[in-house]
């Protein structure tokens, strides 16, 4: 079985690179093929527009907040660097000093800080 | 699906346009967030989690462009690691629930369209059926197009176990699939 899992990791490779797998058996073949397959269908579109500009959207808030909040972290405290250790109750510790609004997620899956 | 040069050399172009005005960032999103999102949500079977962990994925993206050093290779293999490391962390929190897969779905298209859609959601469903690390290994392979010793880093293996899953994650979903591949087919023929 190693000697098949070797063979069939060469010949990702070889395919990777363009090369020819006439020599290959017809099971190692399939697989090399399947996989091929499965590339295409991970680069297949699979969100709608919709999908696309509410996850950007998302990813804005996001950014604005990391900013924003790393922005007052530096300025309050009269230039006094801050350093945030621990979890979500420090973090909102440090969010309730510098005038931001702590927003947990849906469901608890994120922890997001979105300015007053 | 290997990039040539040219392709490399246009998206080293767009990064340094992304990085000079963050509006710029738009082509490069549009470029990776199906498969970034595929990929995570082949990791978390769940797709309101993965509509998180991509939006997240891509704010790191954002924040991270003024720092970001080209190098040569694809800008979707810095994507995929800060999405594997954002989908790592949601699993170590506590009430982390796998779902059943879901159904991705989109605007009305010609048949041929409609049919090669549907297989790609069936590929990528397959893949979603498979243990934990296999999955892994093999989106970051065949989506992520990342060599062995990439992914052994990103998931703490070694490029030996990564070339088992890989070999186990496509035989596995071979069965799957049940019907000869053209390969296969082909050989019958002759």
């Amino acid at each position: 079985m190693i000697d098949d899992v070797e063979r069939l990791d060469a010949a990702l490779n070889r395919r990777r690179i363009g090369a020819g797998l006439d020599d290959l058996s017809p099971a190692l073949r399939g697989l090399v093929e399947l996989a091929a397959e499965i590339g295409d269908a991970y680069r297949a579109r699979s969100l709608t527009p919709a999908d696309r500009e509410r996850i950007y959207a998302a990813s804005l808030v996001r950014l604005e907040a990391v900013l924003s909040g790393r922005r007052h972290v530096w300025l309050r405290l009269d230039g006094r660097a801050v350093a945030v250790i621990g979890g979500a109750a420090a973090v909102t510790a440090v969010a309730a000093a510098i005038g931001v609004t702590v927003v947990i997620g849906r469901r608890g899956h994120h922890l997001g800080m979105a300015p007053v | 699906m290997r990039r040539t040069d040219a392709e490399l050399e246009e998206e080293r172009q767009l990064i340094e346009a992304a990085q000079r005005d963050r509006a710029a960032f738009a082509p490069l999103y549009e470029r990776y967030v199906d498969q970034i999102f595929a990929y995570v949500y082949t990791l978390t079977r769940d797709r309101e989690l993965a509509e998180d962990v991509t939006a997240a994925t891509f704010a790191k993206g954002l924040e991270e462009l003024p720092r970001f050093e080209w190098r040569g290779v694809p800008y979707s293999s810095w994507l995929y690691r800060v999405a594997s490391n954002l989908v790592a962390r949601h699993r170590r929190r506590p009430g982390w629930i796998e779902l059943g897969p879901g159904v991705a779905s989109d605007d009305v298209s010609p048949l041929e369209e409609v049919e090669r859609r549907d297989r790609a959601e069936e590929i990528r469903a397959a893949v979603r059926s498979l243990p934990d690390d296999q999955r892994q290994a093999v989106a970051l392979r065949f989506a992520g197009e990342m060599h062995n010793r990439e992914i052994a880093e990103i998931m703490g293996r070694s490029e030996g176990a990564v070339k088992l899953l890989t070999f186990r994650a496509l035989t596995t979903l071979r069965k799957h699939f049940g019907a000869p591949l053209p390969a296969e087919r082909e050989e019958g023929r002759g």
